[in-house]
């Protein structure tokens, strides 16, 4: 089988290794996939290229699937592209049914590895001018288009969700321009501080795990329903693989979605399974039950985010352009083994192309297994004591804070910050993940947005006129607002009629 | 017409073009927000808020406590170190939560504050080389 | 203790192993653990009393080159210092942050290029970051790559090819994306003030800057058509100059702004091109060195400089620099100190008539 004479048996032990400690750190909330590749790049250095890359992909693979885990169970993603996770895994787990949303999720997961993982392998070449045909316009538009899902997932007052959108655009803005090196909307005395903003690790787990810690404070810490359900015995709470028929057109369309997004530069990582959520909810029969438990939203968002990884890949492989922010470290890695990663890696580099390949398809079986087999008893962390399990999780946000940007203590108190934030803030009306959205993907809006017009002189009309492209997606954009407007009202219908 | 569609593009000012649009959308919103607000207050005759900030009966020691031990363990965390610091905050955060200051209370809030900050200083500081704080 | 994290990996892997009733890879990986140990003896030679050393970098890459070069020195220098070196890419603003609160014993430093001093002079860092308030450490390596490129169906060769080409074709421009406040802006600086002294200012007004981030960001606007010229480098572009590169995204060197053409590329030096600013030959040595804090332990300098030279001399660390096309350039902190004061003379007279970005930015 050429697949053995590529990898030597080290280098799959060690994709092996990076699958396991990839699920570990992924699970834990505070670290991320791109903390355990940066974690291991110095290691890399002692070892082949071969293997270095079995190491790195098993930890990719790993950590972005291990992120479901604290989304589903404790309502906290693990990295930023498990949000979209939390919307239905964490109603799910509420309903007794963590086990069930865990199982969902990684064989979603592995559909999207796979799916991407042929995009990739057949058509990564021919992909490379898909990549950067994108204008700064048609990134700007991809942008809007993912924001619209703010709308779509807004609870009860649409307006709400969409201020409280807008207003995580506008916090996301505060800091320097890049382009110009200017200060804006920093409050005085805190120039050297913010000076790169909010980073958007501690805002994500301060807005979520210590937001929560303190609302649960403030009721006193008492256990809820879901802690008692014994699961066992409820048939109907139990996984079985006949959940993902007439799931079939969802998972492929997320797991493309995922894809496609991924493989755009700077916009890929955190849009990929926004979008892909939003499309679910669109296109979905029931769409009034999404958000509040249906297996249907964990497939969308988890096939999306491992479609992710094969297309961050494509960007990077075949024109040395990183997709997202772990790929990046990945042409570190590349680099450290003097290895040039560009347009002709492919041809000039087949071992190891093939390599790359190969580890994927080991990763994502790693991954499903070694998940699905051990995930009942990752399931039993929500029967863990309150007050043994919340000190652990406020503990580790405070190490993966601090350890984002690699020991910046400022990014601590943004942790805690936030994390007054999001306990302020759904008591006074705003909602925490349209915000949360905003933020993500309000730095990305406003550089495309200006490059946009450095191109265009000015001319808003740019937006418009850039080209067929740009054309589609404004109908995508209306439509999906549109659906969400009409959804929105039928939801408050059926809700004062009831 | 078209001057309407344009916006004057100067290297100096590319930072606060977007902000500006976005604080104008924002404070729209807001208004519209207040109106619809202001509203349903009036048609329900005034007396229909009773906005609550808090839950009834909240937890006070535990809210406080919880928001009180976090600032002082950033602000311990410079000063005192990684392991001394992150011991007594798990120490009495455990604590806190468990709600008593019975024997058996003190033992699990000691095991599950050494282990936690034993096992992280160990594995993250050490074996990964992540810089604590 | 990333020896320690390897014998973890080791130990780990043969437990995989021994589940998977696998033998025959286990002696390599007990080799590997084993080799990795016999590396952690050390000498104690210069040996800083530190169980660890915190080399903050003015970037938040870990693909970048400062992140290369700094972790190459750093993997050859722990062991010299007997310490483990930790090489954190916090940026630049943290990385003065960071420095100006280290305490003097070596614990943190930080190590950056030119862009430590530009950024000053350009203000996007602030004044207090002047490298009068820190102590200079040895030089350690230089980026000789840096350089300008153009779309490869572009009607020049050379930078100076182009400014010909602008005066000749009076209705047109050239943009040239650049990052502003750093190497590239001062690299741009020279090219447009040599135009306007050898062309005159009808030619030079011609010449427009796209200003963005990235590097991807500049090659994204040279396939855009947004711009006409980028700054780049040989390490991270070459790989689009050579032959069964699509069109779409071919490019070609223009240039290269250091003293000497780099081994190994044909690629004339600007130099070479007779580009000269106020009479004087315009080259530029992107160059990599170490800061400390001002008051830093003498014996921290001595051990630093001790290290750096010896690392300097090593073959390993020569060839793993060549990987990449950077070169060592070893300098003793006092030299090092006085040479990059008068560099930064250099640079601030250019500084001083280099045109307004607000004026030349689309």
């Amino acid at each position: 089988m050429p697949m053995f004479e590529v990898l030597t048996p080290l280098s799959v032990l060690l994709c092996l290794f990076g699958v396991l400690i990839g699920i570990i750190m992924g699970s834990i909330p505070g670290m991320t996939a791109t903390m355990a590749i940066a974690i291991f790049l110095p290691a890399t250095y002692a070892l082949d290229m071969i293997n270095s890359i079995g190491l790195l992909i098993g930890l990719y693979v790993g950590g972005i699937s291990g992120g479901m885990v604290p989304a589903v169970l404790l309502n906290i993603p693990g990295t930023p592209s498990s949000l979209c996770t939390t919307f239905d895994g964490y109603p799910m787990t509420q309903n007794g049914e963590g086990e069930k949303a865990l199982k969902v999720g990684i064989t979603a997961s592995i559909i999207g590895g796979f799916v991407s993982l042929s995009i990739l392998f057949f058509f990564a070449p021919v992909l490379a001018s898909f990549a950067i045909d994108f204008s700064a316009v048609d990134k700007f538009l991809i942008v809007v288009f993912a924001l619209t899902v703010i709308a779509s997932i807004s609870k009860g007052s649409l307006l709400g969700g969409v201020f409280s959108g807008v207003l995580g655009v506008f916090i996301s803005l505060i800091g320097r321009f890049p382009d110009n090196n200017q200060i804006r909307l920093v409050p005085p005395g805190f120039e050297q501080e913010l000076v790169y903003g909010f980073s958007l690790l501690p805002v994500l787990i301060g807005l979520f795990a210590i937001g929560q810690n303190l609302q649960e404070s403030e009721e006193g810490l008492v256990a809820a329903s879901h802690q008692k359900i014994d699961l066992a015995k409820n048939k109907a709470k139990q996984f079985k693989f006949r959940i993902f028929k007439g799931q079939f057109v969802n998972t492929v369309r997320s797991s493309i979605i995922g894809t496609f997004v991924g493989m755009l530069p700077g916009v890929g990582g955190s849009a990929a399974s926004i979008t892909s959520y939003s499309q679910a909810k669109n296109f979905s029969k029931n769409p009034e039950k999404l958000g509040k438990g249906e297996p249907e939203g964990m497939i969308a968002s988890e096939s999306a985010n491992n479609g992710l990884i094969g297309g961050a890949l494509v960007p990077l492989l075949s024109l040395g352009i990183p997709g997202d922010s772990t790929t990046a470290i990945l042409v570190g890695a590349f680099l450290l083994q003097g290895i040039e990663v560009g347009p002709l890696f492919i041809t000039t580099n087949p071992d190891l192309w093939s390599g790359i390949v190969f580890a994927l398809v080991i990763a994502n079986i790693a991954m499903f297994i070694m998940m699905f087999f051990s995930i009942k008893y990752f399931a039993k962390i929500v029967y863990i004591p309150k007050h043994i399990i919340f000190p652990i999780i406020m503990l580790m946000c405070v190490v993966g804070s601090y350890a984002i940007n690699n020991g910046v203590m400022f990014d601590v108190w943004t942790l805690l910050l936030f994390g007054l934030v999001g306990y302020i803030f759904p008591k006074v009306g705003i909602q925490i993940a349209p915000f949360l959205i905003g933020f993500i993907l309000g730095t990305q809006g406003e550089k495309y947005f200006i490059d946009s017009l450095k191109g265009s002189g000015g001319d808003l009309t740019v937006f418009f006129t850039d080209g067929p492209l740009a054309i589609g997606l404004w109908v995508v954009i209306i439509v999906s607002v549109v659906y969400a407007v009409i959804d929105n009202r039928r939801t408050k219908k059926a809700e004062s009629a009831s | 017409m078209s001057d309407f569609f344009t916006i004057e593009m100067s290297y100096n000012t590319y930072h606060i073009i977007f902000p500006r649009i976005i604080l104008g959308i924002l404070i729209i919103l807001g208004l519209i927000l207040l109106a619809a607000n202001i509203k349903k207050v009036v048609g329900k005759e005034g007396n229909g808020v009773s906005f609550k900030f808090f839950t009834e009966n909240y937890d006070k020691l535990k809210l406080y406590g919880t928001m009180i031990l976090l600032i002082v363990y950033a602000l311990a965390l410079p000063r005192l170190g990684f392991l001394a610091a992150s011991l007594l905050f798990m120490f009495a955060i455990t604590l806190l939560y468990i709600g008593n200051v019975k024997l058996r209370s003190i033992f699990i809030s000691l095991s599950n504050s050494l282990a936690t900050v034993l096992i992280v200083w160990y594995v993250f500081g050490n074996l990964f080389s992540i810089t604590l704080p | 203790m990333k020896k320690t994290m390897y014998i973890l990996m080791a130990a780990l892997l043969g437990i995989l192993l021994a589940a998977c009733g696998e033998s025959s890879g286990s002696e390599e990986t007990a080799g590997s653990g084993e080799t990795s140990a016999e590396k952690g003896g050390g000498s104690g030679e210069a040996a800083l009393d530190l169980s660890r050393m915190r080399v903050v970098i003015g970037s938040t890459s870990t693909g970048g080159d400062t992140y290369q070069n700094a972790e190459a020195v750093s993997r050859y220098a722990e062991d010299i210092l007997n310490t483990n070196m930790q090489v954190d890419a916090v940026g630049g603003v943290q990385a003065f942050d960071a420095l100006s609160s280290a305490s003097n014993d070596g614990s943190t430093v930080m190590f950056f290029h030119d862009m430590a001093y530009l950024g000053v002079e350009y203000g996007s860092f602030d004044q207090s970051n002047k490298l009068e308030n820190y102590t200079i450490g040895p030089m350690v390596s230089t980026n000789p790559g840096n350089a300008f490129l153009a779309s490869a169906d572009a009607p020049y060769d050379s930078m100076a090819e182009s400014a010909e080409w602008l005066s000749s074709n009076p209705n047109e421009e050239i943009t040239v994306a650049i990052q502003a406040g750093g190497v590239s802006e001062i690299v741009f600086n020279g090219y447009y003030l040599w135009v306007q002294e050898e062309y005159g200012e009808e030619v030079s007004n011609r010449i427009k800057a796209y200003v963005t981030g990235s590097q991807q960001d500049k090659d994204q606007a040279l396939w855009d058509d947004n711009a006409d010229i980028i700054h780049g480098s040989i390490g991270a572009n070459n790989q689009y100059t050579k032959d069964g590169v699509e069109d779409q995204v071919k490019m070609k060197f223009l240039g290269i702004t250091a003293g000497e053409r780099v081994e190994g590329f044909d690629i004339p030096t600007l130099a070479e091109q007779g580009i000269t600013v106020g009479g004087e030959e315009f080259t530029f040595d992107k160059e990599f060195f170490f800061l400390l804090p001002k008051d830093v332990n003498e014996n921290v300098v001595t051990a630093l400089d001790n290290a750096v030279s010896q690392v300097v001399e090593n073959e390993d660390y020569q060839s793993d620099l060549n990987n990449n096309a950077y070169t060592p350039n070893y300098m003793p902190s006092d030299e090092a100190e006085e040479y990059l004061l008068d560099k930064r003379e250099t640079m601030r007279s250019i500084i001083e008539r280099a045109p307004d970005l607000n004026n030349i930015a689309q």
